[in-house]
């Protein structure tokens, strides 16, 4: 089984937002000046560039920063293609490979946000746990591989995964 | 206008207000008094029929108070013109003893109803619906004026007609305090419930069939057994509802508050069972309304409902017709006062006027002694909770629990105890209201200590400041507003149950102390209208003084000089 | 183009004790079909209450409002509006937050789905149909709150500061999204106006920048933006617009 890493506390639009910051400065920057540029916290930045080198959309390199070409196909397709290349790269990380294997196997393919909880909490520290069930709501709710009910509290299968 | 002025207005018109209020315990009493049994079958297995009978007047109250709240709260916030008035009347009814009306409000209603049971169960429905509502309907209008201006700008904006403004905007903001206050008006409410039950009027009973009659019949019968279940069954039943509805429905009025960070995740404070319980209910709800709704759109709106039954120009005639119906009633009020008026003063005396300052005076002395003993007690335990945090966690639930039990349903056991003594009412009378006075100073005075930021903290434990130095300089500086909030409430409720704790009635046998409360029974019970409405008048305007004069500025004082946030 | 929107003389006073301070003094301009203007100005400017007047949620003290050359009293149902801080109901999901101004006026549940659902898709927010506000971070509430104002089908929009209560990043992102969204020509809209105080985002997205002063505010500059999308914000040219403005609005300050 691959060792279920945390997923970092950001939001779709900012990862997206870093993207296109990083094609309009020609692919390549350095990610000291980017905390410069846009007044922002080198804590705020790294857990940012963490996510999109996780997606496979940056990678780092000596300090800089460096779009990839799935990271320029993001940048420059509309919101559907964005939509699918999340849900291709998102397919690929062990913590969702885990969590579409459960609800692929249960027959009602939903699980409860709790037990999901204190299943991530087996494999991180309980803060880890957290916002890794956060981003994994958030991401999977955008790429619409995964849903979540906040009434019955639920994360469940989207429909186009149900074939 | 400053805030002198608004000061000052409001206390003319909080005086209008009680004057009117004594006015209808004047036009209101009446020479007769009902006798009837209290509970016909004091056994184990009518205990249920009598929990149930209590419960259903405590819901049909709370109904009527959560109606009502919602209306005057919505009613007071949406004018400044009513708020002006319908404000200092919440603020009399929130300070004001209401148990010594509770006569006038029986023959009130005896009168108007013509079935005598119907007419005393109505007054004790009535009775805890007023120790329920004035704080719910603060609630509701706190909430409405407080709504973040964005939001109601925005909502103005995409619902400019107001339209949905009832379902969608007012009524959801309002639930989260709603809730809260609900939880706090409903041990009230338990409180007045029971008092209603063991209440003695003149040297008669009336019949009001519950669990606080049980408790007090069984213990005048000297069947402490069945005291004690009696008391358990009413522990029960709270803990059940606070676990099966309070607790799940506050955890649910949580979505309704405006603080939105993504990070906040929602306290798991309800168990297991009782949240499959509602989920399964909220199922059932919700697919319910998903059926209706799908096949009338309009059916939240509110307004729509309202206007296809009422078209405007109805509308406009019922709301002329209230405020008309309001004032003739006050008309009426007004008259029947000012005939009965020279008869009236003929009735009194001026010693009245001392034998009711004397009595109060004593009245209070045994609320001073109250207050003493529960701060002797109380703020070194919060002290020590504060310390020592483990302990505190073990601790309170277990003090939530004993805080929960009305206080009035020991009385009878206390009672029992200690009428044997010499000055064995004085001591019962103390410790009655010690036990309603003791918890509101407990929690308050712990959860004040407990706001105190951990860098002040931390300051002052460098500083190597300990013992009784950080106690006057750090702790009791850093809760006494919360301590005074507690002492306002503490009071608040005390004066309450002196009215029951002066005067009791044992097997047709009278105990009394001297006291205000001893001397409005004693004034029912010889039948002196002018002695009763004079010690009615002599109360209320104690408290309301007090009030004005005493607490508000020295809270005022207290919370700005000890403010945290400076 | 035609003319959308005309202000004539719009003047805001703001009563004190004593006297009357003028927020606005005789704001008079037109906005045409096709054009995204924003509106600049140092602080206390009034920019949001003019933003706020032209949407009718202010009455003016004077001067008056022509869209389509006729004057508008009360909410302008031609136009629809995006708040800074979001505005969102707490107690409503995604849909029903974006569907609430259809539901006053009464349109059926199905056809507010249906509206609901294009604009869901348009902004990007599908998979978060049944989320709550608080479930959200700042970049997807405005969403909400874009995609609320968009299914009005308004022909101009009024955005207030839609961006300056987000990071850099979402901010960078929800700005190409409305210059996406804007050039699609999948929207009812002929015309933007959007308040800021971020120069470079006014020059970055916009055709034409109002710049107000303070202490009256008065309209001290009227800028056309020739530049082609997408904008370089290292150009030459990009820079000495931006060097225009800002010494304009820094004089106005003074």
């Amino acid at each position: 089984m691959d060792d279920v890493a945390p997923l970092p506390d950001v939001e779709i639009g900012e990862i997206i937002g870093m993207l296109e910051y990083l094609k309009e400065e020609g692919g390549k920057t350095d990610i000291y000046e980017i905390a410069d540029d846009l007044n922002l916290e080198i804590d705020d930045l790294v857990p940012i560039i963490k996510a999109a080198e996780l997606l496979g959309f940056a990678n780092v390199e000596n300090g800089d920063l460096i779009l990839t070409k799935l990271g320029e196909e993001i940048v420059n397709g509309d919101e559907n293609k964005r939509k699918i290349l999340f849900k291709e790269s998102l397919k690929k990380l062990p913590v969702f490979k885990k969590v579409l294997n459960i609800l692929l196997s249960s027959q009602e393919h939903f699980i409860d946000k709790h037990e999901l909880l204190s299943m991530l909490k087996q494999e991180m520290p309980e803060d880890e746990a957290n916002t890794t069930l956060r981003s994994l709501i958030n991401f999977g709710r955008y790429a619409e591989l995964i849903g979540y009910n906040p009434e019955d509290k639920e994360i469940y299968l989207d429909k186009i995964m149900e074939e | 206008m400053d805030r002198e002025s608004i000061h000052f207005e409001n206390i003319v018109i909080e005086l209008f207000i009680l004057l009117a209020l004594i006015g209808f315990a004047y036009v209101f009493y009446k020479r007769e008094i009902v006798t009837v049994n209290r509970v016909a079958n004091l056994t184990v297995r009518n205990l249920p029929y009598y929990t149930l009978r209590s419960l259903i007047r405590m819901g049909v109250a709370y109904i009527f108070s959560l109606l009502f709240s919602i209306a005057y709260g919505f009613a007071a916030a949406t004018s400044k013109k009513r708020a002006a008035i319908m404000l200092p009347i919440l603020d009399i009814f929130q300070s004001v003893p209401v148990l010594g009306f509770f006569p006038a409000a029986i023959f009130f209603f005896i009168a108007i109803v013509p079935n005598k049971i119907v007419g005393v169960e109505l007054a004790s429905i009535f009775l805890i619906f007023t120790s329920q509502v004035w704080n719910m309907a603060f609630g509701v209008y706190e909430s409405l004026t407080t709504i973040p201006k964005e939001i109601k700008e925005a909502y103005h904006f995409f619902d400019p007609y107001g339209k949905l403004a009832f379902v969608r905007l007012y009524l959801p903001a309002t639930i989260p305090k709603l809730v809260y206050n609900s939880i706090v008006s409903w041990s009230n409410g338990w409180y007045f419930l029971v008092a209603c039950e063991i209440f003695a009027v003149g040297s008669a009973s009336y019949s009001l069939p519950g669990i606080g009659s049980f408790i007090m019949e069984s213990a005048s019968e000297s069947k402490i057994s069945l005291t004690l279940l009696g008391i358990l069954t009413l522990i029960v039943v709270i803990f059940l509802l606070d676990l099966f509805i309070w607790k799940p429905l506050s955890q649910w009025s949580r979505r309704f508050r405006y603080s939105m960070n993504p990070g906040e995740e929602e306290e798991t404070e309800v168990w297991g069972v009782v949240s499959l319980f509602w989920e399964f209910v909220g199922k059932i709800l919700r697919s319910l309304k998903n059926k209706i709704v799908k096949n009338e759109s309009g059916v939240l709106s509110f307004y729509n409902i309202v206007h296809k039954v009422f078209p405007s120009k109805v509308l406009y005639a019922i709301n002329k017709t209230i405020l008309f119906a309001t004032l003739l009633l006050t008309g009426l009020l007004v008259y029947k006062i000012a005939i009965v008026f020279p008869s009236f003063i003929k009735t009194i005396h001026l010693s009245y006027f001392l034998i009711s300052i004397k009595a109060t005076f004593f009245s209070f002395v045994r609320l001073l002694i109250a207050y003493i003993i529960s701060v002797a007690w109380t703020i070194p335990v919060a002290v020590l909770m504060f310390y020592h945090q483990k302990g505190a966690r073990i601790l309170s639930p277990i003090l939530q629990i004993l805080a929960s039990i009305p206080a009035v349903s020991l009385f009878p056991l206390i009672l029992y105890y200690f009428i044997k003594f010499p000055h064995g009412l004085d001591i019962t009378a103390i410790i009655l209201i010690l036990t309603g006075m003791q918890w509101y100073l407990l929690f308050n005075a712990y959860g004040g200590l407990k706001t105190i930021p951990n860098d002040i903290k931390e300051v002052v434990d460098s500083m190597g400041i300990r013992g009784p130095l950080k106690f006057k300089r750090l702790l009791l500086p850093a809760s006494l507003p919360s301590i005074m909030t507690g002492t306002i409430t503490a009071f608040g409720g005390g004066w309450n149950a002196l009215i029951i704790a002066e005067y009791i009635v044992l097997k047709g046998k009278v105990y009394s102390v001297e006291g205000i409360g001893s001397l409005l029974d004693k004034s029912l019970a010889s039948n002196n209208q002018g002695l009763f409405i004079v010690a009615l008048t002599v109360m209320v305007l104690t408290v309301f003084l007090i009030n004005h004069f005493v607490y508000r500025p020295l809270y005022d004082k207290i919370a700005e000089r000890f403010n945290m946030e400076a | 183009m035609e003319e959308l929107l005309r202000l004539k003389d719009v003047t805001q006073l703001f009563p004190l004790k004593k006297k009357n301070v003028v927020v606005l003094d005789k704001i008079s301009f037109s906005v045409h079909e096709g054009e995204f203007v924003s509106l600049v100005g140092p602080s206390g400017c009034g920019k949001s209450t003019l933003l706020r007047i032209i949407a009718g949620l202010v009455k003016p003290s004077s001067g008056s409002i022509l869209f389509r050359n006729k004057e508008i009293h009360g909410i302008n149902l031609h136009v629809s509006i995006v708040f800074q801080t979001f505005g969102l109901l707490p107690w409503l999901d995604v849909t029903e937050n974006i569907t609430l101004g259809l539901e006053a006026r009464g349109v059926s549940l199905k056809e507010r789905l249906r509206k609901a659902f294009k604009y869901i898709d348009l902004v990007g927010l599908e998979g978060f149909e049944e989320a709550y506000p608080r479930e959200l971070s700042g970049g997807m509430k405005q969403r909400v709150g874009i995609a609320r104002a968009l299914v009005m089908e308004p022909e101009l929009l009024l955005m207030d500061e839609p961006f300056s209560a987000l990071d850099a990043f979402t901010a960078q992102n929800l700005r190409e999204e409305i210059l996406r969204l804007w050039s699609s020509g999948k929207l009812s809209l002929k015309s933007i106006i959007m308040v800021t105080h971020n120069i470079e985002e006014a020059i970055y997205l916009s055709d034409r920048i109002i710049v107000l002063s303070t202490h009256p505010g008065r309209v001290i500059g009227d800028i056309h933006i020739p530049m082609a999308r997408p904008r370089d914000r290292d150009s030459i040219e990009f820079t000495k617009l931006y060097d225009k403005i800002y010494s304009m609005v820094v004089m106005a300050k003074i």
